[in-house]
């Protein structure tokens, strides 16, 4: 168990207001530095692509076709990641280019962006890891937390966590169809159709694109392209899968019941999300291929700021963190994925009796 | 007037498979600098000063450029500090064979734009321009009384232009104001205008002599210039102040013929009504702050932090349009009240009536 010191009203206030005053700063000095880098993101995202589908060309060559597979893989990770995520967040809605308007971008992926921005904007950075409120804790398959019920279903978890790492893309496209409340009656037919139409489109663009178009270009080596988009969509899949489940899911990390959103101010808010989130430590390059959610505490503290300041903005959060006697929660990318998996194992089980740990709600 | 309008771009759905706008751009740009799916840039040929605190822009824009009428605007946007601004001005040419375009900026003191066009942008530079919009058009009826006040010059120049070109008989008398003679725009284009239209009468006054205001818009000075002015089809177009003056008199005259009018500040406030307070809510960053009537919800909105995008803070370019979900607005340039949730509203030159939630 996290060691946090409890926090009287005031301590709590005086935290939020720390945090507030640095996001305000950080805000004040937004401009030329952020764009330029958000534009070089974008150009390898480009670049990196287009170098990786005319490795692909040259067919099965076992040089050619690695580093084509690497460098496509590359570029769809970071156009989720470090790019789409970030910038449908509306972080550089600041720079008024519609390029990078977060309400209208685009993404190379199977989930519609409007979706992405209702599922992850709105329910998972509004309700993180409260339980029954937030849909990513386990996307419905994978039980995390003690404090989540059991059921038998859950013995083949670890066996779910795999599939679901594998097809990652598409488990977050159908989030948002809410297939439960279908089966369950709570939703119609005729919603659920209207959800299901954009859905389908998208899925059909990203799939007609990486398995039909770019194969049929290709001409003589189109299994080899076919070959190689599938497996740099794998890789991107995996990826992210294993960088979000890192983010919310470590051994420190904590679930919260729905009674913390009555009357949750902007500093409850705020530690909530500290006690929700961890980060990771690692190299720049490392932080820009998990699109900054590396730094996933700065990130749900200011979803909307630019995630290239997140680096320099760690470094005053883990100071009030510590002057407030909170635990920041970061580790090295073996250790904290290593208790997700942990966690994926043990409680495929049941509690066995145990007490459950106590886990005091944030002050 | 209608708001710049975005292309209808043909797609195609193989090609949108294959590659959007940002990604065609993204290539078109190292194959050639003005290439774009859409937007029209413009290579930078030629900056001349038509006054001392103006200059004038000709520019040969992309294949996207799709033409304007005289007395129509155009968007021109600069990335300054990593934010994209934007501002309208008016197109003081007319569409000629070589497709050049052209616009004049005045300097403003602490203006953002026009100080970057003045001080940044060099020949050979490329800009990007929004397409032309608005529609006002001059009174056909001949004869024409056009009233001029500073950089409200310009859309005239384009009218002059026109005249020149399609009626050079036109009769025509042209009142330009400006402070002293330094600050006369186009003095050498009209010259050149005078040459082609036999009757154009062009009566240059100057409102600042010595610090003391002379030769101000009025009645008696109109009567002694322009003893006909009654028979004239009239125009007006610089600060509120002079296009204020210009439509009273004409009112108070009940003269039968058009006049249009416009403005090259923005509207003032009507300091008639108290303001009250109202409660401002941002749905989108989840604020609620205190407001209240008597300012635009542009200004209450940067007031609170927020940073919506915005161009000519007048009404003009529609940069500010904004999703209003609920409460009552004004409109300052129409003068209208609205209650309707939903609608898309110019934060520029609206001021709330009652709480407004902004989609912000």
């Amino acid at each position: 168990m996290p060691n946090n010191r409890p926090l009287t009203p005031d301590e709590l206030q005086a935290f939020g207001a720390e945090l507030d005053q640095l996001r305000q700063h950080t805000v004040a000095t937004l401009g030329e530095r952020d764009a330029r880098y958000i534009r070089r993101i974008r150009s390898s995202v480009r670049l990196t692509e287009l170098a990786g589908r005319i490795m692909l060309f040259a067919g099965f060559f076992p040089p050619t076709f690695i580093l084509g597979v690497v460098l496509l893989g590359i570029s769809k990770i970071v156009n989720n990641m470090e790019l789409g995520h970030n910038v449908m967040h509306g972080q550089f809605d600041f720079m008024h280019d519609p390029e990078f308007a977060g309400n209208t971008y685009e993404w190379n992926h199977a989930c519609p962006a409007d979706f992405w921005r209702y599922t992850h904007n709105y329910e998972h950075h509004t309700y993180t890891n409260i339980l029954g409120k937030d849909k990513d804790l386990g996307y419905g398959l994978v039980r995390l937390f003690p404090e989540q019920r059991w059921q038998p279903g859950f013995l083949l978890q670890p066996l779910y966590a795999l599939l679901l790492a594998i097809l990652f893309q598409y488990g977050v496209a159908i989030q948002h169809l809410k297939m439960n409340r279908l089966f369950n009656g709570k939703m119609g037919k005729a919603e659920f159709g209207e959800r299901f139409r954009p859905f389908l489109r998208k899925l059909g663009q990203v799939s007609a694109r990486d398995y039909l178009i770019f194969p049929l270009l290709a001409g003589p080596h189109c299994v080899a392209v076919l070959c190689g988009n599938l497996l740099a969509n794998l890789i991107r899949n995996l990826w992210t899968w294993v960088i979000i489940f890192c983010g919310h899911f470590t051994k420190d990390a904590e679930v919260f019941p729905q009674s913390v959103l009555e009357n949750e101010s902007r500093a409850h808010w705020y530690l909530r999300q500290l006690r929700g989130s961890s980060n990771l430590k690692g190299s720049k390059l490392f932080h820009i291929l998990s699109g900054n959610l590396s730094h996933q505490i700065e990130h749900h503290l200011f979803p909307d700021i630019p995630a290239n300041r997140y680096a320099e903005m760690a470094i005053a959060v883990r100071r009030i963190c510590a002057k407030y006697g909170q635990h920041y929660n970061t580790g090295r990318f073996s250790v904290q994925f290593g208790s997700v998996l942990w966690r994926i194992f043990r409680y495929a089980l049941p509690n066995f009796g145990a007490t459950q740990p106590s886990r005091p709600q944030p002050a | 007037m209608s708001a710049p309008s975005a292309v209808a771009v043909p797609r195609n759905r193989w090609l949108d498979a294959l590659v959007d706008e940002a990604t065609f751009d993204f290539y078109a740009r190292w194959l050639s600098p003005q290439l774009r799916w859409r937007r029209v840039i413009c290579k930078v040929e030629k900056i001349v000063p038509v006054a001392s605190d103006m200059l004038a822009f000709s520019l040969k824009p992309n294949r996207n450029w799709q033409g304007f009428r005289p007395g129509q605007h155009l968007q021109v946007y600069a990335e300054i500090n990593g934010v994209r601004h934007s501002r309208s001005y008016s197109l003081t040419n007319i569409q000629s064979a070589d497709g050049q375009i052209e616009f004049a900026v005045k300097q403003v003191p602490g203006g953002l734009l026009s100080n970057w066009l003045h001080q940044q942008v060099r020949v050979g530079d490329y800009l990007e321009v929004g397409q032309a919009f608005g529609d006002a058009s001059l009174p056909s009826s001949d004869p024409l009384l056009l009233i001029a006040g500073g950089s409200g010059i310009t859309p005239v120049m384009s009218w002059l232009h026109m005249l020149a070109s399609e009626q050079p008989r036109a009769n025509v008398v042209l009142l330009q104001y400006a402070r002293d003679a330094a600050t006369l725009p186009f003095q050498n284009e009209i010259r050149a205008l005078l040459q082609r239209m036999p009757n154009l009468r062009h009566i240059p006054l100057l409102t600042d002599v010595d610090g003391k205001a002379v030769e101000v818009f009025g009645a008696a000075q109109l009567d002694r210039l322009v003893p006909d002015a009654a028979q004239r089809a009239g125009f007006a177009c610089g600060p509120a102040s002079l296009t204020d003056a210009v439509r009273e008199l004409w009112q108070s005259r009940q003269h039968r013929l058009a006049l249009l009018t416009e403005a090259f500040t923005p509207p003032r406030m009507d300091s008639g009504t108290a303001a009250h307070a109202v409660t401002l809510r941002y749905s989108r960053s989840g604020q609620a702050q205190q407001g209240n009537s008597g300012s635009t919800l542009l200004q209450q909105a940067e007031q609170h932090g927020l940073k919506p995008a915005s161009g000519c803070r007048m009404g003009i370019c529609f940069s500010c349009v904004c999703k209003k979900e609920s409460g009552t607005v004004h409109n300052l340039l129409s003068g209208e009240t609205s209650a309707e949730p939903g609608e898309m509203i110019r934060l520029c030159v609206s001021t709330p009536v009652s709480d407004v939630t902004l989609d912000l």
